[in-house]
């Protein structure tokens, strides 16, 4: 409820009655079809803020992204998802390092050498490391590395895998170190996976009457699901 | 019909930026705002400036406007005051009359002939702060309803409530000092600092 009354009200509008004029109003008309008109062709609306946010975070991505995945992919391997992105960057960080190249086909085959491996993968790694080095000079030393790293994968005992079909070098090694924790402990429960048992018999000769302990002994491996048996008789006395 | 149901049907010719829309809304609401700028300003030619400038600030905004009529009045008004505003930093003055500056007598017959105040009503108002004054005019001159009032003003509703009634009890206890104080007539009234 108001708290002036309509006298007072009056006076104020008295008061403050701009008295426009037909001739002001008319031009004021006049000024707002005409920026009506020009607003119609060169007026753009504002770009919302979000979409503003959102242009640059995609720029932002635009850049990051591939320089992230650039990046992402230098320790790639031949099979990894991300080992074509390498490939790709390849010819651009060539420019700027002219080994590059080499030194990729070399680390990957020393990583290769390093793990059991299908021939087929450990030779095209070996042809891929000495076509990138062949251009080199024969004492640049990823040249002479790629000779030493071919070296060492000849001399790595292969075995063929019937599962898969296909034959595939051992490290030799690691196959060693394997045969030799094979009977200590579980990689993942620390538990024995192989169970000893000894079964010694004896006997006596009726003519010589001489005793024999034969001891029989039965290992058997859970992990390999193997069990072998092996038979040692000792004469007593 | 009233005002705000015809600005409320006109919303749409505003958006899309249609010529007889806007002459319609100027024709409703043109006055209203030239006496709002012009009680901020007390200068006709810059209130017909400011009220202009509010309508092309319109053409330039008429896609992202929303709401209904009422906040299509609002919008207007908000955008004369702070056309206004910038009007009075530009003069690098404020038209509100500092307390000590206000003349100890006023002359009730002879009135302000530019401001087209008689000098009771504007020496009542001269008491009143600036944001007394907007919320006096934007309510009884310019018609607008308390809840346009504060958004106009940029304040919360019931501090914009709050601020318009002590606005209008005070200028109502000045008139009537001023209306009733025994002073002869042939001497100018004395209006008293509160």
């Amino acid at each position: 409820m108001s708290r002036l009354d309509r006298g007072t009200q009056d006076r104020l509008r008295t008061a403050f009655d701009a008295g426009m004029s037909a001739e002001t109003r008319d031009a004021h008309l006049a000024a707002i079809v005409s920026e009506l008109n020009i607003g119609a062709v060169t007026i753009i609306a504002p770009t919302p803020w979000w979409r503003l946010r959102a242009a640059s975070l995609a720029a932002a991505m635009l850049v990051v992204v591939p320089v992230g995945t650039a990046i992402a992919s230098e320790g790639a391997g031949p099979g990894d998802f991300l080992y074509p992105v390498k490939l790709l960057v390849e010819p651009f960080r060539s420019v700027v390092d002219s080994d590059v190249v080499a030194r990729h086909r070399a680390d990957e085959l020393a990583h290769i050498i390093d793990t059991p491996q299908e021939v087929n993968r450990l030779t095209d790694a070996i042809t891929d490391a000495q076509d990138a080095t062949s251009d080199l000079p024969a004492d640049h030393r990823l040249r002479v590395y790629v000779e030493e790293l071919t070296d060492t994968a000849t001399d790595r005992p292969v075995h063929e895998d019937r599962e898969r079909d296909v034959v595939v070098v051992t490290d030799r090694d690691a196959s060693e170190k394997d045969e030799r924790d094979a009977d200590i402990v579980d990689d993942t429960t620390h538990e024995p996976t192989t169970t000893t048992i000894e079964a010694p018999t004896r006997s006596t000769d009726d003519t010589t009457h001489r005793t024999t302990t034969t001891t029989t002994t039965t290992v058997i491996d859970d992990r390999a699901r193997e069990t072998t048996t092996t038979t040692e008789a000792t004469r007593d006395g | 019909m009233s005002e705000y149901r015809e600005l409320d049907l006109l919303i749409d010719g505003i958006k899309s930026r249609s010529d007889a829309a806007f002459a319609e809304v100027y024709r409703i609401t043109g006055e209203a705002l030239a006496s709002f700028a012009y009680s901020m300003l007390r200068d006709r030619p810059s209130a017909e400036d400011a009220v202009q400038q509010a309508f092309l600030e319109l053409v330039r905004s008429a896609p992202s406007i929303r709401g209904d009529g009422r906040s299509l009045r609002a919008w207007l008004f908000r955008s004369v005051r702070f056309s206004c505003l910038d009007e009075i930093r530009r003069r690098g003055r404020r038209p509100e009359i500092p307390t000590d500056a206000m003349p100890e007598r006023v002359d009730v017959a002879d009135g302000d002939p530019l401001l087209g105040l008689d000098s009771e009503l504007e020496a009542a108002l001269a008491q009143l702060t600036e944001q007394q004054r907007n919320l006096i005019v934007l309510r009884h001159v310019a018609g607008l309803s308390g809840a346009e009032a504060a958004k106009v003003m940029d304040m919360k509703r019931p501090a914009a409530y709050a601020a318009t009634s002590r606005a209008e009890k005070r200028l109502r206890m000045l008139l009537e000092y001023v209306e009733y104080s025994p002073l002869p007539s042939s001497q100018p009234r004395r209006i008293r600092r509160t």
